[in-house]
């Protein structure tokens, strides 16, 4: 039998057990929640699904993913504006074209070039008939264009400095390639044949849903893309081939098939490419096309210094049909950084697109229903200090939402999307499509 | 001293004329918007790199809604922006997917009837 003075010596012992065990349990939480990246996964979740604010004017909810792609540090990243000078844009000519020659400032077609294409485009091609509006289009040239054409060359310097100037250059096979650039500036262009039209799968399929384009249906139908002449991996390896070859240091941000009609009367099928920045796993982000939105009475803090970095690259089988690369930087120096808070974050969203769409009524007097449906964490290009040939690429949120008449049926094609960004450094609302001095403009 | 005043006055007003004639932008004033096939609003050749901006200062729903605009390649008939449904006033920008040097920007709004219509004032700059 247990003495009393035993007892009370067994509750004491069990009352210290439990009392250490949960001071180390304690501790061992202490110590995860020191631990950087296993407190952000506690407090960022992957997704949000509430109604954060009920209001007459306007509706935003939240029912968003949230990405957050893998990386080792968050990270400001200073970038300065990229110079092409002129002996930078002969080289990416001749390695785009093998060819060294003078550039034509200006190109036209006679009529027998026309009468060629024509020909070319009613040629039986497979199993795929020429849409009548192509022939129509290509018969109206014909009756247009002058018999004979006068062409110019001139030298490098000889187009204007500091803008954007145009140059044409003969490559065989009836293809005449283009190329737009702004000597001392950052931004070079090129298309394998001046009017090759080449269009996005993305672009091609919003076509369809226009009711302006009823009468050309034939022809928005033969445009679609199917299956691509190139494997997307040839095409891909290509890409590579060139990033390196010009020194761009982007990496692929987004792929999709495109139609390429060549010479306004041939079709082929090939994969577009599109490259950003991204540092230590975080991306930039480009849709081309695509608008953006300012209200004026609620403004983004800062813009960008320049136009938006991105190389876009098109491959069809023959090769690269065409590369857009502006807003060329080069980076340096890295800072290391804290996220704001997510919880901050939403707050700051739904503040913001309250403020841009809070008053905003169509011709019934009713206000707009707002969804929030994914948050990404990137990076964006941003300027600093209103310098015009230095930035910072900084970790973004990239904000998709879709908006409509909250008199309107719930239907698809009644939604439209929009993007806005805020700095994952201190939540600001900013905007990096659109430049920091038009966003000045704004604000006066 | 009076000629060198008048030649700077000249010179002044020649690149004032020109900086006019070259940029392809312009007001919008009381644009009237109907029901049916959409409209051309706007046209000229492109002189940003590659983008369209519009300003929309005032808007007149007259019941009206779907306010849809959209950038086309003069030439070819076909899209170089994707379409964008404006909600209220203030600065829209698109990139043009491209090379298109003749450009049109049209707008439409939902309605199929051409009596009905809305009125809208601003910018734009191709």
């Amino acid at each position: 039998m247990k003495s009393p003075k035993r007892k009370v010596n067994a509750y004491r012992y069990t009352a210290t057990v439990i009392i250490l065990s949960t001071i180390c349990l304690f501790c061992c939480c202490s110590h995860f929640n020191d631990d950087d990246l296993a407190y952000k996964a506690t407090t960022i979740p992957s997704c949000i699904s509430d109604k954060s604010q009920s209001m007459k004017e306007c509706s935003v909810l939240f029912n968003a993913d949230v990405i957050i792609p893998e990386t080792e540090e968050y990270s400001i990243i200073e970038a300065k504006m990229r110079f092409f000078s002129d002996n930078d844009i002969l080289y990416y000519i001749e390695l785009l074209t093998g060819l060294n020659g003078n550039l034509y400032s200006s190109w036209e077609l006679s009529k027998t070039d026309w009468r060629r294409r024509l020909l070319w485009a009613k040629q039986d091609n497979d199993d795929e008939k020429t849409p009548s509006y192509i022939i129509a289009y290509l018969q109206e040239q014909i009756e247009q264009a002058p018999l004979f054409v006068d062409k110019y060359t001139q030298t490098i310097k000889e187009f204007p400095y500091n803008a954007l100037a145009r140059g044409y250059l003969e490559t065989g096979s009836s293809d005449v390639a283009m190329f737009t650039f702004i000597r001392g500036g950052n931004t070079f262009t090129y298309l394998r044949n001046y009017d090759d039209l080449i269009m996005g799968k993305g672009l091609l399929e919003s076509n369809q849903n226009s009711i302006e384009n009823v009468n050309m249906q034939e022809y928005y139908d033969w445009l679609i893309p199917d299956k691509p002449d190139i494997s997307y991996e040839e095409a891909y390896s290509l890409s590579q081939h060139y990033l390196q070859a010009m020194g761009i240091d982007l990496e692929l941000y987004y792929s999709e098939p495109c139609t390429v009609v060549r010479q306004r009367a041939k079709k082929s099928i090939g994969w577009v490419f599109t490259f950003t920045r991204n540092y230590s796993g975080l991306q930039a982000q480009f849709f081309d096309g695509q608008w953006v939105y300012i209200n004026p009475d609620a403004p983004p803090a800062v813009g960008a210094p320049w136009n938006q970095e991105v190389c876009i690259m098109a491959f069809d089988k023959d090769g690269l049909c065409k590369l857009w690369w502006q807003g060329a930087a080069s980076t340096s120096k890295c800072e290391s950084v804290d996220l704001e808070e997510f919880g901050d974050i939403k707050s700051s969203i739904n503040q913001q697109l309250y403020q841009m769409y809070g008053t905003h009524k169509n011709g019934v007097g009713v206000g707009l229903d707002i969804v929030v449906e994914k948050i990404e964490l990137g990076i964006c290009l941003i300027a600093t200090n209103n310098l015009v040939h230095y930035g910072e690429y900084i970790p973004t949120w990239y904000v998709n939402y879709k908006y409509k008449w909250r008199s309107d049926k719930d239907t698809d094609n009644l939604w439209s999307a929009g993007q806005i960004m805020f700095s994952g450094v201190d939540g600001r609302y900013i905007e990096p499509r659109v430049l920091d001095r038009t966003i000045c403009s704004l604000k006066e | 001293m009076k000629r060198t005043l008048a030649a700077v006055l000249a010179l002044i007003l020649v690149f004032a004329f020109s900086s006019a004639a070259f940029a392809d932008s312009g007001s919008l004033s009381n644009q009237e918007v109907r029901g049916g096939a959409s409209q051309i609003i706007a046209w000229g050749t492109r002189s940003e790199p590659n983008t369209m901006d519009l300003r929309v200062t005032s808007i007149t729903w007259n019941g009206q809604s779907n306010f849809l605009f959209r950038g086309y390649d003069w030439e070819t008939g076909l899209d170089c922006t994707y379409a964008k449904r404006v909600t209220g006033t203030g600065y829209f920008q698109a990139t043009y997917t491209s090379n298109a040097t003749e450009i049109d920007m049209y707008a439409s709004i939902s309605s199929t009837s051409t009596s009905d219509y809305l009125v809208f004032s601003g910018a734009y700059y191709l």
